[in-house]
């Protein structure tokens, strides 16, 4: 376990320190960035927004992903076909163009016009991020089901089943039991994943639906050539996106009792 | 080794290959001819779709369709190159990889490990001010690259532990004839799904690009850039979002059916 927790950490590091050399060493050396004041300020306003939109939008993806993909597993032959099919449709729907879909089809019933301050009302402002949470969610469902349904692994063998069918429980049973613990143990790295691709994503959907979040100012210091602060705003976004993962490998401790076992 | 494919997988193939011919046709078609030439006509912006515009027209009097073929040639093009250029760096170094360290850890590297990292490039060329067709292409291109060496190192590895291959090393043939003569041959049509894999995600990621102006600049040149304009004025005329976007996605699917069907007929074949 030691080894494993020093891994994951030793991953997070590597990545933020990547992430610094590129953005903050290399970019600073290139022509026309010599205006650096390598500041980086913290945009708890611009997070207010990405956060819980990334909530928002991971409760879609996950739990619409989680259930197509465990179904698919569970119901094998035309079942899983048409699941995978399913999933492969929504991984491939561009969540920014889900989004300007959405906000045709759904004009009248939810709001698609810019953030609603938290002040102005905790209701309303979640209203208005169901939307965009909705848009970025459902093409990482696809995704995240398409994970997990590979997270099942391959049909098991004889051996892995003897004891199970010893003990008494049905074929189907024995089966699904086996390669549900395998899945399992993989759940919350894969969710980690689609939770740190859907931060990213919120780049051009929160522009999309006009939102004042970390995305937009990504792609708003691009626009401008405003380097130091793309560099603040991608690097505080990559931040995030790796602190994530750790948590999402970390929450392997969780769900495997072997590696907690380990010394 | 029975070289009958299943039924299932060519008929796959072959509805992929053919609408993903079909889409291709009609993009190369506007090179020569489109329903109302590529020049924006004075008259009538934003027309109704109709007998005269099929689709309606944009908010410059642009006939839709016109405008349609013209930005699918531009997004196909963009993608393919860096498809291309992802694949010829990609395979070799997955060779490489493979036959040195085996087959490692084959993870789905597409579209969901290529969008976020172009995002990420894109806004850095974008804020670098490269230029904006270089800074697509390398975008798309050095992600794409990343997956295709990960990709086609699963691929090839198992191919290069075959013992007709092992067998052909030790009668003296270096790993590199022996990629060459054996290994790709074999491989090929699993490599030609991986390409038309990665040209799916390169076209859709091509479109967040320049939809997200981080892509090809300049108005009604690409799919991304006709969802860019149109996104103001979805609410008056809604073709203006729905079929750049569709033509998109239609494309992908295309080609991810192909893939899919050439890799089940490849199965058939083993």
């Amino acid at each position: 376990m030691r080894r494993f927790l020093l891994l994951s950490f030793g991953r997070f590091v590597a990545a933020l320190f990547v992430a610094w050399l590129l953005l903050f060493v290399l970019l600073h050396l290139l022509p026309g960035a010599e205006d650096d004041p390598l500041g980086l300020q913290f945009p708890a306003d611009r997070l207010a927004v990405t956060l819980p939109l990334l909530l928002l939008a991971g409760i879609v993806a996950l739990g619409l992903g989680a259930a197509i993909g465990f179904a698919a597993a569970r119901f094998p032959g035309w079942g899983e076909r048409i699941l995978g099919g399913l999933a492969t449709l929504l991984s491939y729907l561009p969540p920014f163009w889900l989004g300007l879909v959405l906000a045709l089809l759904l004009a009248g019933t939810l709001p698609a016009g810019g953030f609603v301050p938290w002040s102005a009302g905790p209701m309303q402002a979640v209203a208005s991020l169901l939307l965009p949470a909705l848009a970025l969610g459902v093409p990482h469902a696809g995704q995240f089901a398409i994970r997990v349904r590979g997270a099942f692994g391959p049909e098991p063998s004889e051996a892995e089943l003897r004891p199970l069918r010893i003990a008494g429980t049905a074929p189907g049973l024995a089966r699904w039991t086996i390669v549900q613990a395998r899945a399992l143990h993989q759940l919350p790295r894969l969710a980690a994943t689609v939770l740190a691709s859907l931060l990213v994503g919120a780049v051009v959907v929160e522009n999309v639906f006009y939102l004042p979040g970390l995305g937009r100012q990504v792609l708003g210091a691009a626009l401008a050539h405003d380097l130091p602060g793309l560099r603040a705003s991608l690097f505080l976004l990559i931040a995030i996106a790796a602190l994530l993962l750790l948590i999402g490998t970390l929450g392997r401790l969780v769900t495997d009792r072997q590696l907690r076992a380990t010394p | 080794m029975s070289m009958t494919p299943l039924p299932r997988g060519r008929f796959q193939a072959g509805m992929g290959i053919a609408l993903v011919a079909a889409i291709a046709l009609l993009a190369l078609v506007s090179l020569v001819w489109t329903p109302h030439g590529g020049v924006p006509e004075a008259a009538a912006p934003l027309a109704e779709p109709g007998r005269e515009h099929w689709l309606g027209t944009d908010q410059n009097g642009r006939d839709v369709v016109s405008a349609l073929m013209s930005a699918t040639l531009m997004s196909l093009l963009l993608a393919w190159f860096a498809t291309l250029v992802s694949l010829l760096i990609g395979v070799p170094l997955g060779a490489v990889l493979a036959a040195q360290f085996g087959a490692g850890a084959m993870r789905q590297l597409m579209l969901v490990g290529i969008l976020p990292a172009a995002l990420c490039l894109g806004a850095i060329f974008g804020g670098l001010q490269v230029q904006s067709t270089l800074s697509v292409f390398l975008a798309i291109g050095l992600p794409s690259a990343v997956a295709a060496t990960v990709a086609s190192r699963a691929v090839l590895a198992p191919v290069l532990a075959a013992d007709y291959v092992s067998s052909a090393r030790l009668a003296g043939l270096g790993w590199l004839g022996a990629t060459q003569r054996h290994v790709v041959p074999t491989a090929k049509p699993q490599l030609i799904a991986l390409g038309m894999e990665l040209l799916a995600a390169a076209m859709l990621v091509e479109v967040t690009l320049s939809f997200a102006g981080l892509g090809v600049d300049g108005s009604g040149l690409s799919l991304g850039t006709m969802l860019r304009d149109g996104q103001q004025l979805a609410q008056v005329r809604p073709m203006l979002v729905v079929a750049p976007g569709a033509v998109a996605v239609v494309s992908a699917l295309a080609l991810l059916l192909a893939a899919n069907g050439l890799r089940e007929t490849r199965r058939g074949a083993a």
